[in-house]
């Protein structure tokens, strides 16, 4: 009898099955389970549940082992995290270690990564802007990538679909160029980003100052109440997870939604290595699983497959996954599987001061901040560069810090602190041209633990890039003239491409089948069930922080993948 | 109940704050990663003199008792690389060869007045380009950043509110803490 189950894997098969569990495949597994089908999420790291396994969420300051601060040890451990703002005593168990998880860089990318339950939606900045058709039209317009098969009017319904689960605060402000949403109640403007926005609007009719869609609740509504969700409680604190809900994560909101429905599996500590294609079937039937803990394999089957493994590890997992007939990768005829990745330009600031309204300061604390919607080339071509760049905006009181002397005198200035100018300053998100020499491909001879192929980047800036920085600086700065401030300093950071956290691409839409691998419902061209809605389905960036679009790309395909299923099509 | 609350049920003014036993705050030092610094018993003596010194008793507590020594030598010892902890040990040689050349005993024995002084003197001088910390002004900013953050101060005089539940973008400064302004 020995050798009598010589097949020791377990079959396990499902109706959909989800890989990853960040803000897309929280979506997925949001969407598959409430239209019934029975479906098994993977999730490459650890499990968290919302609340139980957020550690350091209601630490004060001073319990925080060095007030917040991390211990040298981790941070030199952990040169390229290290780089990350969010990667603090308070959320740095959300983020993977540099040694965990190693990978090649032909040229410098800071890959900034969170396997766990929730993925990075934990730790993201929760900024949810729409894009408009001058995003969608970018490519055929200005002729780089390739012509997205999609325009505004495709994905409006579903911007606000996912936005009325999720809660979005913002205001109706009326941009052709940045869509209105499902809102719920602005946040304030601070005194002096209101200032600006007049001194702005008087000046230039094209540029506009708004405050920032972010996706927390405001205020109260019965849909939160039925997610467990309460209303945002200002402690901007959110990276450690949020107790009361009030910022959109898997963790808080889709998952545990899928998992009333009764139809969701949840599985974490289980590393894709491949999907499977039956050449017989010519389908893709399953995925090939490598326990993270114990590294036994195991397959699963189901009819569908969503790939949201983040957008990076999307291209990963599609080149890993060949067959006598994918053998560059699945549904990889193109050639393209890997190439034509972007991302947000973030390297440029600029800050300066401003001396009026000195009756007036800030109380409590906003999960947002002011947004300058993208104004250069959007109507038509005019400058020496393609596309343009959104700008986030802030403007807060400084506090004024004397610590001149010794004994009384110092103690009498410290416990009456005063108030300084008001500080303020923007940061430019640009948009990257994706490029086929801008790539990821498999290591031919590094793996990791798991016997994965290690992932290589080659992904840079360019001179379209330089030149966007330059006009960053030059517009804003006559802007921030213009409105009286002073004291006025640009900054690039120079960083490597990566520390945006919005790589995308490598797995792109587009309606040719030879110039693209996903179609317009992000189903692939040449293995109809498998669809990809993460970063990695992406043509091209357009300005706006991209989970928003994520999340309804997500909604849109499921929709339709369900109906196909049901005509039998898939 | 906040501690301001519990001094008006127990009746004490504000005078009494200083001898409110700080066991009514609930952070202890206890709560501070255990000290790996190497400091001696007697150099623990002169920072804590040190803290005191800077930001002294009084009707609001000072540094030394809010614990400041205890959070820097936690901060040195986890938080600064092995150059810079080094230079904190050979500071505290440095602080007790000029104490006892200037007042002919341990900075811990000297009058306020002296200790006043002689950091006053020292945090003037101290520029040396080749070490990773100047020794006084660094103890200096780390009393000040463990004072300000500390539980008693932050809640008590620094309005901080973990769960404010609200923002307001036009603050008249007069209602604000920052009121001195």
């Amino acid at each position: 009898m020995a050798n009598f189950n010589i097949d020791a894997k377990t079959r396990q098969s499902y109706d959909a099955i989800v890989i990853g569990s960040g803000i897309s495949g929280g979506w997925a597994a949001k969407e598959l389970t409430e239209k019934g089908l029975k479906t098994l999420v993977l999730e490459r790291g650890k499990n968290v549940e919302h609340i139980k396994d957020y550690p350091t969420t209601h630490l004060r300051p001073w319990e925080m082992k060095y007030r917040g601060r991390l211990p040298l040890d981790v941070i030199e451990e952990n040169p390229i995290v290290s780089k990350c703002y969010a990667f603090k005593d308070d959320a740095e168990h959300f983020f993977v270690k540099d040694k965990e998880h190693p990978y090649v860089q032909e040229k410098p990318f800071d890959w900034i990564r969170g396997y766990q339950v929730g993925g990075k939606s934990l730790l993201w900045a929760r900024q949810v802007q729409r894009w408009s058709d001058f995003d969608f039209e970018g490519p055929a317009r200005d002729g780089f990538a390739v012509d997205w098969p999609i325009r505004y009017k495709d994905l409006a319904p579903w911007y606000s679909y996912v936005e009325k689960f999720a809660g979005v605060s913002g205001n109706k402000d009326g941009l052709a160029e940045l869509p209105d949403g499902e809102f719920l109640r602005p946040y304030e403007f601070t005194k002096v980003e209101q200032y600006f926005k007049e001194q702005v609007a008087q000046k230039y009719e094209d540029r506009h100052v708004i405050i920032a869609r972010c996706a927390h609740l405001s205020e109260q509504k019965p849909i939160f109440t039925e997610q467990g969700r309460t209303q945002c409680q200002n402690r901007v604190v959110c990276q450690r997870g949020c107790p009361y809900g009030g910022y959109f994560s898997s963790n808080s909101s889709t998952i545990p939604w899928a998992q009333k429905t009764g139809n969701l599996t949840l599985q974490a500590d289980s590393v894709v290595e491949s999907l499977i294609y039956d050449e017989q079937k010519e389908k893709v039937t399953g995925v090939r699983v490598i326990d993270a803990k114990t590294k036994e394999t195991t397959e699963y089957f189901a009819d569908i497959i969503f790939v949201n493994a983040a957008a990076v590890n999307t291209n990963l997992l599609l080149l890993n996954s060949t067959s006598k007939r994918f053998p560059n990768g699945l549904g990889n005829d193109s050639g393209l599987l890997g190439k034509f990745m972007a991302f947000h330009n973030y390297r440029a600031k600029i800050q300066a001061e401003y001396d009026g309204f000195l009756d007036y300061t800030t109380d409590g604390n906003r999960p947002t901040s002011g947004y300058i919607p993208r104004f250069r080339n959007v109507r038509q071509q005019e400058t020496n560069f393609l596309r343009g760049y959104a700008a986030g905006f802030g403007a807060h009181r400084s506090t004024i810090s004397n610590t001149e002397g010794v004994g009384s005198t110092l103690k009498e200035k410290l416990l009456n602190p005063k108030l300084g100018p008001w500080r303020v300053g923007s940061h430019m998100m640009g948009e990257t041209i994706p490029k086929e020499t801008n790539f990821v491909n498999l290591s031919k001879t590094e793996t990791d633990e798991w016997g994965m192929p290690l992932l290589n980047f080659s992904v840079d800036y360019d001179d379209n890039d330089e030149k966007m920085i330059a006009d960053y600086f030059e517009q804003m700065t006559e802007m921030f003239e213009s409105a009286g401030f002073t004291n006025i300093r640009t900054s690039d950071t120079h960083q490597a491409p990566g520390l945006d956290i919005h790589e995308m691409g490598g797995v792109r839409m587009g309606r040719d089948p030879k110039t693209s691998l996903l179609n317009e419902w992000n189903q692939m061209h040449h293995a109809k069930n498998v669809f990809v809605t993460d970063g990695a389905c992406m043509t091209s960036t357009a300005t706006q922080n991209p989970s928003l679009t994520y999340m309804a790309l997500t909604a849109r395909a499921v929709d339709y993948a369900v109906k196909e299923m049901k005509k039998g099509n898939l | 109940m906040n501690r301001r609350n519990l001094l008006k049920v127990l009746g004490l003014s504000a005078v009494g704050v200083a001898t409110v036993p700080l066991w009514m705050d609930g952070w202890t030092s206890d709560d501070l990663p255990a000290d790996t610094t190497g400091l001696d018993e007697d150099q623990k003596l002169v920072l804590a003199a040190m803290v005191d010194t800077y930001i002294p008793s009084g009707e609001i507590p000072g540094a030394k008792e809010l614990e400041v020594d205890h959070f820097i030598l936690a901060m040195v010892g986890g938080c600064f690389q092995k150059e810079t902890q080094e230079e904190f040990l050979t500071g505290f040689n440095g602080l007790h060869q000029s104490s006892t050349e200037a007042y002919g005993s341990s900075f811990d024995q000297l009058s306020t007045q002296q200790r006043v002084e002689l950091l006053i003197k020292l945090e003037a001088t101290e520029k040396d380009p080749d070490k990773t910390i100047n020794f006084v002004p660094f103890i200096k900013d780390l009393t000040i950043s463990g004072y300000m953050s500390s539980k008693y101060i932050m809640e008590n005089h620094l309005g901080y509110e973990f769960v404010p539940g609200r923002f307001n973008g036009s603050f008249p400064v007069e209602k604000s803490v920052y009121r001195n302004a």
